[in-house]
């Protein structure tokens, strides 16, 4: 029997708030439509101790967890693009010189995740339980030009829904709500967030995962 | 006493198998499966000992509720168990290892009432494996009233022992969720002996507990330790006594502290109440399961409770050749949410929970995942079980740490 299980790298504590559960959810889908042989889908496991800027933290903390996992997320935010290569470079390198085996799949949206949040619209009303939205934020495909999704969402839950996007506390249960009720069909409309998805069915073909 | 269940189809379970040791701490996120555990082993111990009515009855949901629901709304129409059980040296015979599997299932009969009915069953010696107890394999059906081992009875002698037995154990299976409301309460003359499952009846329960160990030199039997351990851990009491009143004609506890005698039970405070349910939970024969005792039960204290109870139960090895008069057998079985937990419980005594998706024909359905703490520096992996090992970093989340993931 086929079990995946998978450990995140990431930037920081909001992203624990949305990111396994969206991954997670968007591999239940894909494992389901590419390899019926895999049978068990696990939880996304975030590993703050890793940090995601230092590839010496990052792969001594894998080590540590080497068993627990199958495949290795590696999210890092895309803006500034210049930036973000340098970085996601620089861990591939010293990743594939380390003695981990397991592929390592980069998360790296356009320019920030909480895009992704935006995604499908539905999943928002459905969050934030309005009859509909006044004013339409961005959707779909557009979501990754959008130049900041953070103010986009801060507005969303001001505007909308009239609660303080200052408190945290609702934030984390607003981002926690869309990832769970988020159309993963719509995500995938998202270029980055496909992306993602192709390089994981490639990593897991590179598993032995057989197709359907 | 109870070495390892397996579960199939009941609630959040597929497939799911764990090993008890004597004393075994659940831990996990809310909404796992914790109390899940508990129900399957009340379930499956009452279907056996007083039959599938009974068993419905003392667990929480109605009998078609009971099977595991895919992520597509359906249910499924089996549920398994094993129980695999040791039951220790008595007078002439040797310690021995049994498993009793059992097949459930809901049916629809034409004509008739729809219901769980038992599918199949057997008894399967693990001591000297190609030893079933006979007549039992194949397929048969128990209707709802009769519990389930009776229908091995009335074969060989020497099986019909080994049956008594088993259902014996399972008899001494009681889990406890405690409430505050029926803490307080008296009992009545003659009511029943023992506590159900939120403590009510503790007053007779006391009772029935002195009367069954007591002895020339310690007239109060097991009730002598429980008072002393009540005062190690609650402190503002120094005693308490079980008050026969033949004119009320009931049962009633009475507390002394050492500046007060006689405060009625009604007034005594809440920790005070859960610690003596716990404690003589703990003090019974059998398989005490324990909801959540760090419920109004301050950390310090608890650590204590738990050190205790670990000191109670009967090691394996200790059931396992002990002479005919032999102590009572005692297993106990906590769930929790307390960090404190990792703090005084060994590794090896603690299971983590939390959720996992299968995938069954295209359908994605959550279901409880169990699995065992890492050993400092020891494997993640560990044949025979079906997850890694939980690492520290994992366990950051339990206790609760600065950077907290979902
Ligand atoms: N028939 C069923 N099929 C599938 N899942 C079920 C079924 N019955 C209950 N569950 C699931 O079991 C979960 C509850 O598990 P349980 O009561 O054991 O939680 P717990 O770990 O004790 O949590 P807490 O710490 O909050 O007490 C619920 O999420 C529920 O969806
Ligand atoms: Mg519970």
């Amino acid at each position: 029997m086929w079990s995946l299980s998978r450990v995140l790298i990431r930037e920081g504590p909001s992203d624990d708030w949305f990111l396994p559960i969206l991954l997670r959810r968007a591999l239940e889908e894909l494992v389901v439509e590419f390899f019926p042989a895999c049978r068990e889908v696990q939880e996304v496991r975030p590993l703050p101790e890793a940090g995601n800027q230092h590839p010496e933290t990052m792969i001594k903390t894998l080590k540590e967890e080497r068993g627990t996992f199958d495949v290795v997320l590696y999210h890092h935010d895309g803006a500034p693009p210049a930036k973000s290569q340098l970085v996601l470079g620089r861990i591939r390198q010293a990743y594939s010189a380390s003695d981990l085996g397991e592929p390592l799949v980069a998360v790296v949206p356009m320019r920030e995740t909480e895009a992704w949040l935006l995604a499908d619209r539905t999943a928002l009303v459905r969050a934030l339980n309005l009859r509909r939205l006044n004013r339409e934020p961005v959707s779909g495909s557009e979501v990754e030009s959008c130049p900041d999704p953070k103010v986009v969402i801060d507005a969303l839950l001001r505007d909308e829904a009239g609660l303080n996007p200052k408190k945290k506390g609702a934030l984390r249960n607003f981002y926690l709500s869309v990832a769970e009720n988020a159309g993963i069909a719509e995500l995938r409309k998202v270029p980055a967030f496909q992306q993602w998805w192709n390089d994981m069915i490639e990593a897991l073909e590179g598993l032995g995962y057989q197709h359907g | 006493m109870i070495t390892r269940i397996e579960i199939d189809g009941f609630k959040s379970f597929e497939n799911f198998a764990l090993d008890l040791p004597p004393f075994l701490v659940l831990i996990g996120t809310n909404a796992s499966g914790k109390s899940n555990i508990l129900d399957a082993l009340t379930f499956v111990a009452t279907a056996g000992t007083r039959g599938v009515d009974a068993a419905v009855s003392e667990v929480r949901g109605d009998a078609r509720g009971l099977f595991r629901k895919r992520g597509d709304g359906t249910r499924v129409d089996r549920m398994r168990f094993a129980l695999e059980l040791l039951l220790p040296a008595q007078r002439s015979s040797p310690s021995s290892r049994w498993r009793w599997e059992v097949r459930f299932a809901w049916a629809v009969p034409e004509g008739g009432l729809e219901g769980i009915t038992i599918e199949t069953q057997r008894l399967v010696s693990l001591s000297s494996p190609d030893r079933v107890i006979p007549l039992v394999e194949g397929e048969w059906v128990v209707r709802e009233g009769r519990p389930a081992l009776d229908a091995f009875s009335g074969n060989h002698k020497q099986d019909g022992e080994i049956v008594r037995r088993i259902k014996l154990e399972l008899t001494e299976v009681r889990s406890l969720h405690l409430e505050a409301g029926s803490l307080r309460g008296a009992s009545e003359l003659g009511g029943p002996r023992r506590m159900d499952s939120t403590a009510r009846n503790l007053p007779n329960y006391l009772r029935f507990l002195a009367r069954e160990t007591a002895s020339e030199n310690r007239p109060l039997g097991v009730v002598g330790e429980i008072k002393m351990h009540l005062v190690g851990l609650v402190r503002e009491i120094s005693d308490f006594e079980i008050v026969e009143d033949e004119r009320r004609r009931d049962v009633r506890l009475e507390f002394a502290s050492p500046y007060d005698r006689g405060l009625d039970a009604e007034f005594a405070s809440d920790g005070t109440l859960r610690m003596l349910a716990i404690l003589a939970a703990l003090h019974d024969g059998g398989t005490a399961v324990i909801e959540e005792p760090e419920n109004g039960v301050f950390p310090e204290r608890l650590r204590q409770l738990l050190g205790l109870a670990r000191e109670l139960v009967t090691e394996e090895d200790e059931a396992a050749t002990s002479g005919p008069d032999r102590p009572l057998q005692r297993q106990a079985l906590f769930t929790s949410h307390s960090p404190v937990v990792l703090d005084v419980v060994p590794r090896e005594n603690i299971a983590f929970l939390d959720m996992t998706t299968v995938l069954e024909d295209g359908i994605a359905s959550r279901v409880s995942r169990v699995r065992r703490l890492r050993e400092d520096a020891g494997p993640v992996r560990v044949d025979g079980e079906r997850w890694p090992r939980v690492t520290d970093s994992e366990l950051g989340r339990f206790r609760a740490g600065v950077e907290e993931p979902v």
